[in-house]
């Protein structure tokens, strides 16, 4: 049974000595669809990251509450819970190749499942399950993670958050820095993980090509509030909403916008991907 | 992390924050000097008149002071009692082998609480309103003088500006670290004191990394756009002495005559 995240009237801000962020999220209310693959997209400073982070416990609502499973998160919530909502709840920073510090890839990605209390045989286990989960070979679990390239840094610290075997797996920006390529491939191990277990991926991005390819639903975030909240290709059928809310469109779905402008011709369906885009014009007989 | 107040700056416009950086300087270094000249009540009760005088002139609340002073409670706390308890004089009111509790002991321990706190409170009140860049300057320009002596100024004082400059990105960079390793099930401040020492291995080992590829990359970045140590330095920001600083110092020579004043008297 995929687990269920829901926020009811979610208020946070941030402190830092004096100086209050207030706001960050500002009543926000939604339920994840478990098993389902979610984008969240918007401006900077829109409260993306602060969404992730209340998901799973790092940043704690000042009013309202977030229910995960059978638990709940508020003020209240001790220290010790907070790690067992960890357990199922994995999450994937901003540039995570930033927080590698074991000796080998192996310690590292057992970190992880040692915290959460299982042996050291099935850690092992699981860091070399994690390790082929996200495409690299097992010959560099005894390597030290500071000598991997930049691409396999960042896969090794995916590894060892998909090695705690999450319920559901927050990623925040997975593939900045990365070209389109490492880009793609990166998204299709995700997904490939999220077809094979089932589970339930919340990612932000600022990339709408991704966003087309790989969700199934998206989150539109602005000034900390959730302005929509639904399956993409709605997303992208009304240019107008999109332009205000300054996301940018797929190409297949720009190129489709100029084709029907200039032909005058209307193809049958929003558009998202080159394939979807030729089998489209073929249907009206155009190609 | 975001309990550490000391070092930090807080943004206001007091009458201390409007202070030069260099009488800043001058009136805390003088303050430690001065806090070893109180040897009896008058001058103690000063000490504490002043402190909290400052603090309260710098418009910043008593409670951030003395949320400063935490990190730091054990230590008192433990040169509070060593005095204490091992100090002996004046009337004995209790003993048990080599502890004794003593009237000499009681008010030794409160001339070095007192010592301890106030000028804590003091260098506190100067960093907390004066912009760290501001305080590298003052700095600077107060050991400019020891050139003559062939001393790297220059360079110690762009050491330190480098250093302050990349503090806050330090903090921040602290606080993403464990929220990362948190999310992978680290607990931190919990079980025993060797349990808590290695829960800090995962956090410490990323930020120094971190900071040695930061470091090698602005060095490059300072080769690169022509940064030499050893050429006459220019600044961009000029510090201005004012009356009101002048009256700081003087202020400041008050205090020391006063308390020299207790001293003669008591
Ligand atoms: N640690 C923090 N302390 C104080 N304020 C913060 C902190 N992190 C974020 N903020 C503030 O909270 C707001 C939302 O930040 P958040 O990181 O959630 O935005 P985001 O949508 O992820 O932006 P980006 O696309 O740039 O990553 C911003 O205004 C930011 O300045
Ligand atoms: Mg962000």
């Amino acid at each position: 049974m995929a687990m269920q995240i829901k926020l009811e009237h979610v208020t946070a801000n941030y402190k830092i000595g004096p100086l209050l962020k207030p706001r960050v999220l500002d009543d926000v209310s939604l339920t994840l669809n478990p098993g389902r693959i979610t984008a969240v997209v918007g401006s900077t400073g829109a409260g993306k990251s602060s969404l992730l982070k209340v998901c799973n416990g790092l940043l704690i609502p000042s009013e309202g509450h977030v229910t995960i499973g059978s638990k709940e998160i508020n003020s209240k919530t001790s220290k010790q819970s907070l790690k067992t909502i960890r357990k199922h709840i994995g999450m994937v920073f901003q540039f995570p190749e930033s927080q590698l510090f074991a000796e080998t890839v192996g310690e590292d990605i057992a970190f992880g499942p040692l915290n959460f209390g299982t042996d050291q045989r099935r850690a092992e286990q699981l860091a070399r399950k994690a390790l082929q989960q996200v495409g690299l070979d097992e010959s560099i679990l005894s390597k030290s993670p500071f000598s991997l390239s930049g691409g396999q840094k960042r896969r090794v610290a995916i590894a060892g958050v998909l090695a705690s075997e999450p319920e559901v797996i927050l990623l925040d920006e997975p593939t900045a820095g990365l070209d389109p390529a490492g880009r793609k491939e990166l998204l299709t191990l995700l997904k490939r993980w999220h077809d094979e277990e089932g589970k339930t991926i919340l990612f932000v991005t600022h990339d709408m090509e991704s966003t087309a390819r790989f969700a199934e639903d998206v989150i539109v975030m602005e000034n900390g509030s959730v302005v929509y909240h639904d399956a993409v290709r709605p997303l992208f059928e009304n240019t107008r909403q999109l332009k205000e809310w300054q996301l940018d469109l797929p190409e297949a779905r720009r190129f489709q916008l100029g084709f029907e402008a200039q032909s005058g011709i209307h193809l049958p369906h929003v558009c998202l991907t080159e394939k979807e885009l030729m089998d489209a014009l073929i249907e009206v007989g155009c190609v | 992390m975001n309990r550490l107040i000391l070092g930090r700056y807080f943004p206001g416009d007091s009458v201390i924050h409007r202070r030069d950086p260099r009488a800043k300087i001058l009136c805390g270094a003088a303050f430690i000097f001065i806090s070893f000249l109180a040897k009896n009540m008058e001058g103690l009760i000063l000490l504490w008149m002043f402190a909290f005088g400052i603090m309260f002139f710098t418009k910043i609340s008593f409670r951030t002071y003395f949320r400063g002073l935490r990190p730091l409670f054990w230590l008192i706390l433990f040169t509070v009692c060593l005095q204490i308890l091992f100090t002996s004089g004046g009337t004995l009111y209790w003993r048990f082998g080599p502890i004794k509790l003593s009237s000499f002991g009681i008010v030794q321990a409160l001339f070095i609480f007192t010592r301890f706190v106030t000028i804590i409170f003091v260098t506190t009140a100067v960093t907390l309103t004066t912009k760290p860049m501001d305080l590298t300057d003052g700095l600077h320009a107060l050991l400019r003088p020891l050139r003559l002596f062939h001393l790297p100024v220059d360079e110690w004082s762009m050491m330190l500006s480098i250093a302050l400059r990349f503090i806050p990105n330090l903090l921040d960079e602290t606080q993403r670290v464990m929220d990362a390793q948190s999310a992978r099930g680290a607990v931190f401040g919990e079980g025993s004191l060797f349990q808590q020492m290695k829960a800090l291995v995962p956090i410490f080992l990323p930020l120094f990394a971190g900071s040695l590829a930061r470091g090698e990359e602005l060095a490059n970045v300072m080769d690169v756009r022509g940064y030499r140590s050893e050429l006459p330095r220019s600044s961009f920001r000029r510090l201005k002495w004012t009356f009101g600083d002048t009256c700081c110092l003087l202020i400041m020579c008050l205090l020391i005559v006063a308390l020299a004043a207790f001293n003669l008297n008591g």
